[in-house]
């Protein structure tokens, strides 16, 4: 009797637990580790009861025989097929892996700009997960700024609780109209954006186009934003700006890839220039450069659920074909539907990607006095005068000025400095690598845990 | 919209005491709580929740003695003692 | 020594030593260019920790030149170097059967001037809470302290480029060229750049720039592990080491070199502990022959844990954030090449620091000047003399 080949999920969230379906339905005996007690990520986050595709429900009906690896944070990877897992109070495992499927999510792209930093300033991604998982909101007048249609569900979950919302959005109205026929040959997406409008509507949240909170001000926490309109470019309009007495910001430019153990791993890393994004470079069947590692969801190229949950399938499904677990003629009929229903899944996504992308502009609003790298507390004006002697380079910025030394080893800072780097200073992405080194442990480990001396 | 859930006990942060509820974080009770605050940066400036995912570690608090902790990744038990403000370097 | 054409130096490295050399190089009225093959502390210099410092059982001629290195820092630091320089001593730790050893080794410190005591029990847990309470007495050297080095590092490049010189990164130096016997330009990936020095200061890679010359020159990789805790400010009072340090330091000096270098023997763990301003503890040490190989080791990691949780029961439950791996420059007799050499004129070594690069950064190179410009140096420096080693053959 054979032993079952063994896959690892990391990620628990619609594109891992769609691959940790597929595989276990072709008898891979599958583990998903992810670093919160419920599944689903962030995206079903106070969604629990959803039974769509890639949800935790439709998942526990699905895979009964899936072990689920709760509380667990992928801390090194430091043999091929062995991943270390810390759960807290419970020591760092070794997981050993016949195949791994890297499905580790996004967190929202960092803006610096003036009182980023405040008390009341979280994410957008932040805030929702706050308002749907808790039923908690950061303040009682919100300002509910970024881009994307991303910031309409955040002003929906934040009136629905009781906030006086206003959102600015960076795009002309006119983007988000021209997305009106994409949205419409979605019939779920129109209906929830519909609802969102209509409630939006009903509870007169103020919508500005063309716009961007140029500062946030207050003493303690936050008291007031400003507001600018901004031209294509993003680029502030002088002359444009009015304030408004706000007491929570929520900031939402868009999601990037957690592509630490991707990296740790060694897969490649790909560039997209013109929407400012990276992502884990894989063939059309979700396999990356490393062998038996696939890849899914958000780490791929940011594309939504949707998107997450068929790349998960397609995963699952490829990492038992590469175990021998599934007949060629099987596998290729598969891969040619999930891939139909990949190209109609990721034209919304994509769509957004490139509408609602970074511009120029964004780059420019962080004045000398803004932090840079919230661990180190780090100014932008070190990072300029920093720049006198050093190459402009992440590494070189880092090294001169200690962004991206703290705590977070730079999982904040280090996305915005090689923008602001691009936009401000010529410097240009090496070809298949994200230029931040990560190094052991990926996430912060007791050392004796983590550790064991073998002598 | 459900209606009112129960408290399952309470928490005290800087020595008040906030309610809890089932399935919620530290980050999530304070927020509730209007506790904004949650540490002092390197410098001294005032921090709080910021991603709210586990990722930027600007939601550090002490709880029951014990620095670093994140709070919006700490599921909050009934009789924590959480103090803000921690000390910066 | 014939006279140079002034304002005309290359240095080769843009770690601490290069950097330091470049400042003080440009502030005596060189023109100076510093190529760097990556960017500035791109080395050492940014995978180390932050000791300024000595042994106590270092002989007399080394010893008085670190100490002039640790007094220069001091110096340095009063005159307003933001460098997080802090200045407040090391704790040494040893078995209770070297205590004798110890309290000698102090009092030969105090003979020359240096400040430091013994610690009773009482003393220490007062001195230093976070040590193990079965650690009963211990000695405090007042006049060791530490330093950033990649802050010194970018002082040093901003105060040159003040003075002057000039600065490219990512420019790897590809040649020498040599007429009759002397330096006339370097060689590099961006261009010939006509000079009659070079002052080689390229760490662990100065004996790839020696081949460039046909010389052998005697500095290996010795790899060093650091791990990095989460912010726990002031666990630590002082700069923590144990006197097996100095042991580790003479086991790798005791090797035997090869034709192809250093023959690698056992790794050696000793615990080197220290607070940064920022709140992370660093932790080390570690000593091996790896090549230029800079990946981490698991088990020595684990080795130098298990070592440092000996002196400060706390630390093994710290959480880690980071860990790296450096490669110190090491010589075959524990000494720096510090001066011009006699088989290439023009060509000056400052390399070779081993694992005392940061103290030595600032006299390096103001021996490096002085030495460059004809000038009486502040120490005899023929024990360091790049020529006390034959550095040709094929």
């Amino acid at each position: 009797m054979t032993v079952p080949k063994h896959l690892v999920v990391v990620g628990g969230g619609p594109a891992g637990l769609s691959a940790a379906t597929r595989a276990s339905q072709l008898e891979m005996a599958v583990t998903v580790v992810d670093e919160y007690g419920k599944m689903g990520g962030q995206y079903f986050r106070g969604r629990q009861n959803s039974t769509v595709a890639g949800s935790p429900r439709r998942f526990l009906l699905e895979s009964p025989g899936v072990e689920i690896f709760s509380h667990g944070i992928v801390v090194d990877a430091p043999a091929h097929g062995v991943l270390s897992v810390w759960k807290q109070g419970g020591g760092v495992q070794s997981l050993t892996y016949d195949a791994l499927v890297l499905a580790t999510g996004a967190c929202d792209r960092t803006v610096a700009l003036p009182g980023w930093t405040l008390p009341g300033v979280l994410t957008a991604g932040g805030a929702s997960t706050l308002a749907k998982a808790y039923g908690v909101a950061p303040g009682q007048r919100v300002l509910v700024a970024g881009s994307g249609p991303f910031l309409l569900a955040v002003a929906d979950d934040l009136s629905t609780k009781g906030c006086d919302v206003q959102v600015v959005e960076a795009t002309p109205l006119g983007t988000s109209v021209g997305g009106l026929p994409m949205i419409a040959r979605d019939v779920a997406i129109t209906r929830q954006t519909i609802g969102y409008l209509w409630r939006l509507g009903l509870r007169r949240v103020r919508r500005r186009y063309a716009s961007i909170v140029t500062a946030i001000h207050g003493n303690e926490r936050v008291e007031a934003a400003t507001i600018h309109r901004v031209d294509q470019a993003w680029q502030p309009i002088a002359g444009s700006e009015t304030t408004i007495e706000v007491d929570a910001v929520c900031l939402g430019f868009g999601f990037v890839p957690q592509l630490e153990l991707a990296q740790a791993l060694k897969c490649t890393i790909g560039y997209w220039e013109e929407t400012s994004d990276f992502y884990v470079k894989t063939d059309e069947q979700m396999r990356t450069s490393q062998e038996n590692v696939c890849a899914a969801g958000e780490v791929t190229g940011v594309g939504g659920m949707r998107v997450a949950a068929v790349e998960g399938r397609l995963a699952g499904l490829t990492s038992a074909y590469d175990m021998g677990l599934v007949a060629k003629l099987d596998y290729d009929a598969e891969v040619r539907q999930l891939s139909r229903q990949l190209v109609r899944a990721r034209r919304l996504g994509d769509w957004v990607r490139h509408a609602y992308r970074p511009r120029a502009g964004l780059w420019t609003l962080a004045d000398s006095q803004t932090m840079l790298c919230r661990c180190e507390d780090v100014t932008m004006q070190s990072a300029e005068e920093a720049l006198a002697c050093n190459p402009a380079t992440p590494y070189a910025l880092k090294t001169a000025t200690r962004a991206g030394f703290g705590l977070c080893q730079g999982r904040v800072c280090s996305s915005y400095m090689i923008e602001w780097l691009r936009a401000q200073h010529g410097y240009r992405v090496p070809e298949e690598e994200r230029p931040w080194r990560v190094r052991p442990p990926i996430r912060p480990v007791p050392a004796e845990e983590w550790l064991t001396d073998e002598a | 919209m459900p209606g009112p859930r129960p408290a399952l006990g309470t928490i005290t942060v800087d020595g008040r005491k906030l309610d809890i509820f089932h399935g919620d974080t530290l980050g999530a009770c304070m927020m509730r709580g209007s506790v904004l605050t949650t540490r002092r940066s390197r410098t001294g400036q005032l921090r709080g929740l910021y991603c709210a995912i586990g990722v930027c570690n600007d939601c550090l608090v002490s709880v029951n003695g014990v620095g670093n902790v994140r709070a919006c990744m700490t599921a909050a038990e009934p009789g924590a003692r959480v103090d803000t403000g921690q000390d910066p370097a | 020594m014939s006279t140079i054409r002034p304002k005309d130096v290359v240095i080769i490295g843009g770690g601490i030593i290069g950097a330091a050399c470049a400042e003080a190089l440009s502030r005596a009225g060189l023109e100076v260019v510093l190529l760097e093959r990556l960017g500035l502390a791109a080395g050492a210099s940014s995978a180390c920790q932050s000791g300024v410092g000595f042994g106590i059982s270092m002989d007399d001629y080394t010893l008085r030149l670190h100490l002039a290195a640790v007094r220069a820092y001091r110096q340095f630091a009063a005159d307003g170097a933001e460098v997080d320089y802090l200045h407040h001593g090391t704790v040494l730790v040893g078995p209770p059967d070297e205590e004798t050893e110890l309290k000698a080794g102090l009092k030969r410190l105090r003979d020359m001037s240096v400040g430091c005591e013994w610690l009773d029990a009482a003393a220490l847990r007062e001195a230093e809470p976070a040590l193990s309470p079965e650690i009963n007495g211990a000695a405090r050297i007042n006049e060791m302290g530490q330093v950033s080095p990649m802050r010194v590092v970018n002082e040093m490049a901003r105060r040159a480029v003040l003075h002057g010189a000039e600065i490219h990164t990512n420019t790897e130096l590809t040649g020498i060229d040599v007429k009759g016997g002397r330096v006339t330009a370097a060689v590099t990936s961006q261009g010939t750049i006509s000079t009659s020095t070079i002052v080689v200061a390229a760490g662990a890679w100065s004996r790839k720039i020696g081949e460039l010359v046909g010389l052998r020159v005697p500095v290996w990789p010795l790899k060093g592990h650091v791990l990095v805790t989460e912010p726990v400010p002031g666990m630590l009072r002082h700069y923590l080491t144990e006197t097996r340090y100095e042991k580790t330091v003479e086991a790798v000096q005791a090797v035997d070199l090869g034709e192809d270098g250093p023959q690698s023997g056992s790794p050696q763990v000793a615990a080197v502990l220290q607070n940064l301003p920022s709140g992370q503890m660093l932790i080390g040490s570690s000593r091996e022959f790896a090549g230029f190989d800079r990946e981490v080791n698991r088990n020595r990691l684990a080795q130098i844990v298990t070592r440092a949780g000996y002196l400060v029961p706390g630390l093994p439950r710290l959480r880690i954030i980071r860990t790296y791996a450096g490669l110190r420059p090491w010589t075959p007799d524990g000494l720096p090449l510090i001066g011009p050499s006699q088989q290439v004129e023009g060509l000056v070594f400052a390399t070779g620091h081993g694992g005392d690069g940061n103290t030595l950064a600032l006299i390096t190179a103001r021996l490096v000047a002085d030495l460059t410009t004809g000038q009486p140096t502040e120490i005899d420096t023929t024990p360091l003399s790049p020529d006390r080693f034959d550095m040709n053959g094929e």
